[in-house]
């Protein structure tokens, strides 16, 4: 009966509950097991539902690739997180700062997911990558899922800051939610960079990662693009 | 009579109401002053009025034992509404439309209310309603069923621009301006049920409106035609709303007014 019981917890990892992993009743193991579980269920539905614009090989691809961002960026910022938050007062050690972040990251999967049939529909009723009009879909696409992903995101934050002021020094909800999110984004775009691609662009293959992954981050290439228009804008 | 909603999990229907004393009809100002004469049986009130003026009501009725009924009630008017609606759509082009039209529009609410219910369920969860899932679908439906309702409404007044028009696109811009409008009016329903379940209206819950107009825009897009004519049912072509309204725009300002739109009154 795993698929009920997974379930059942739905409400309290959405809900006020407060951070699971305060809870002193012996359940924190289950709660991060739960989060687990939909983090990986929540974004994978969302990776394919992304990929599945180009074919259904980056679907696939990008259902591997969307849990596996999430979790190298909580891994990568793990000892980042618990520092500033002991530096700032707060409670909370660097394995309880690590599942509070998985928490919030099982959030931005679930809300993810629920928003995976729209970006279906949006994807199977666009032109596709093989059409004249293929650059503007890519557009479009581009700017839906960025409109998701910030809903999620705020989703988590606005939670995860309620959950954080049980850890508080003086039990209100601090600044630390928001420099946690700082650096989950600084390190999560360069991230998301090296495991491109996502949902693909007119005229490359569909592949788990282009050729020279680690060549380039995202804000040179930020940079590149914003001094390209500037001073050369042919 | 209140509930205390940690003693009453979300699993276990809401117990059966008791009507107030001395209340035989409630004034619209103690609505929601107490959640047992929410759940009160919609005794003479017929279910459009229900839907129209107490919402709330319904909503307990979809957590309560006949839940099915009430369930069945709002599917039938939603049906009916938007049938009479989608008439009124395909009376523009005639022909296939009369009955393709109706077909679409049923398609097209039923497609987006299943596709958009994932995303309210997480997000009225977030803000902190303990709810089933059944329930959820059921305020989906009932949102449907009011729209519907408004539809209908305003079917007659459709009908007489429908007639009138010979743009497809000003026929379609009105059409669409009056489903915006009416899905933007069900927000009552969402707002009744996130007060039933003790949830706090959140920016989240408006977002799911938009997300739910973007989403019908582009499966009316899809579905097309629906308000002109072709030699396919289906057009078929992958197009994104936006676009496809751009060019439809730009076909009707090439063609001109027809008939003798242009001589004034």
């Amino acid at each position: 009966m795993q698929a009920p019981s997974a379930f059942s917890c739905l409400p309290e990892l959405c809900g006020d509950a407060g951070p699971f992993a305060a809870r002193r009743d012996g359940r924190g193991q289950l709660r991060t097991r739960d989060a687990v579980l939909w983090l990986v269920a929540g974004s994978a539905a969302y990776g394919a539902a992304m990929g599945a614009w180009s074919s259904y090989e980056l679907a696939l691809y990008a259902a591997i690739k969307l849990p596996l961002l999430l979790f190298a960026t909580a891994g990568v910022n793990a000892l980042a997180n618990g520092v500033v938050a002991r530096a700032a007062g707060y409670r909370l050690s660097l394995g309880a700062a690590l599942r509070v972040v998985i928490a919030s990251f099982s959030l931005v999967g679930i809300v993810l997911g629920s928003l995976a049939p729209v970006v279906l529909l949006f994807d199977r009723t666009v032109p596709g990558p093989w059409s004249p009009a293929a650059w503007r879909s890519h557009d479009l696409l581009g700017a839906l899922h960025v409109a998701a992903i910030a809903i999620a995101g705020t989703a988590a934050v606005v939670r995860q800051r309620r959950w954080l002021a049980d850890f508080a020094p003086r039990g209100e909800p601090g600044a630390l939610a928001f420099a946690w999110l700082a650096l989950n984004l600084f390190v999560g775009a360069q991230l998301a960079w090296n495991l491109r691609p996502w949902f693909g662009s007119p005229g490359l293959t569909s592949e788990f990662l282009r050729e020279h992954p680690f060549d380039g981050t995202f804000y040179e290439s930020v940079f590149r693009l914003v001094a390209q228009s500037t001073f050369d804008p042919k | 009579m209140t509930q205390d909603p940690q003693a009453s999990p979300a699993a276990e229907p809401n117990p059966e109401p008791t009507p107030p004393p001395g209340d035989d009809a409630p004034g619209p100002e103690s609505l929601g002053d107490s959640h047992a004469s929410e759940a009160e049986s919609l005794g003479e009130l017929h279910a459009i009025d229900a839907l129209l003026r107490r919402p709330q009501q319904t909503i307990a009725k979809l957590a309560a034992a006949d839940a099915p009924r009430t369930l069945a009630t709002l599917v039938a008017l939603a049906l009916a509404g938007l049938a009479t609606y989608g008439l009124v759509i395909g009376s523009f082009s005639g022909g296939v439309q009369w009955w393709a039209a109706p077909l679409k529009v049923l398609a097209a609410a039923g497609l987006c209310g299943a596709i958009c219910f994932p995303s309210l369920y997480v997000f009225v969860t977030l803000a902190g309603a303990r709810v089933r899932a059944s329930e959820v679908l059921g305020v989906v439906a009932a949102m449907l069923a009011l729209v519907a309702i408004f539809l209908a409404s305003f079917a007659p007044i459709a009908w007489v621009f429908t007639q009138s028009s010979t743009l497809v696109t000003f026929v379609g811009a009105l059409h669409l301006v009056v489903w915006i409008a009416c899905a933007i009016a069900s927000r009552r329903v969402l707002n009744a049920a996130l007060k039933q379940w003790r949830a706090r209206p959140t920016g989240l819950t408006s977002a799911w409106i938009l997300i739910l107009i973007v989403t019908s825009l582009q499966m009316t897009t899809t579905l097309r035609p629906i308000v002109g004519s072709a030699p396919e049912l289906l057009d078929g072509e992958r197009k994104f709303f936006l676009a496809h309204w751009a060019e439809s725009f730009a076909s009707d300002a090439r063609s001109g007014p027809a008939g003798d739109a242009g001589a004034g009154y």
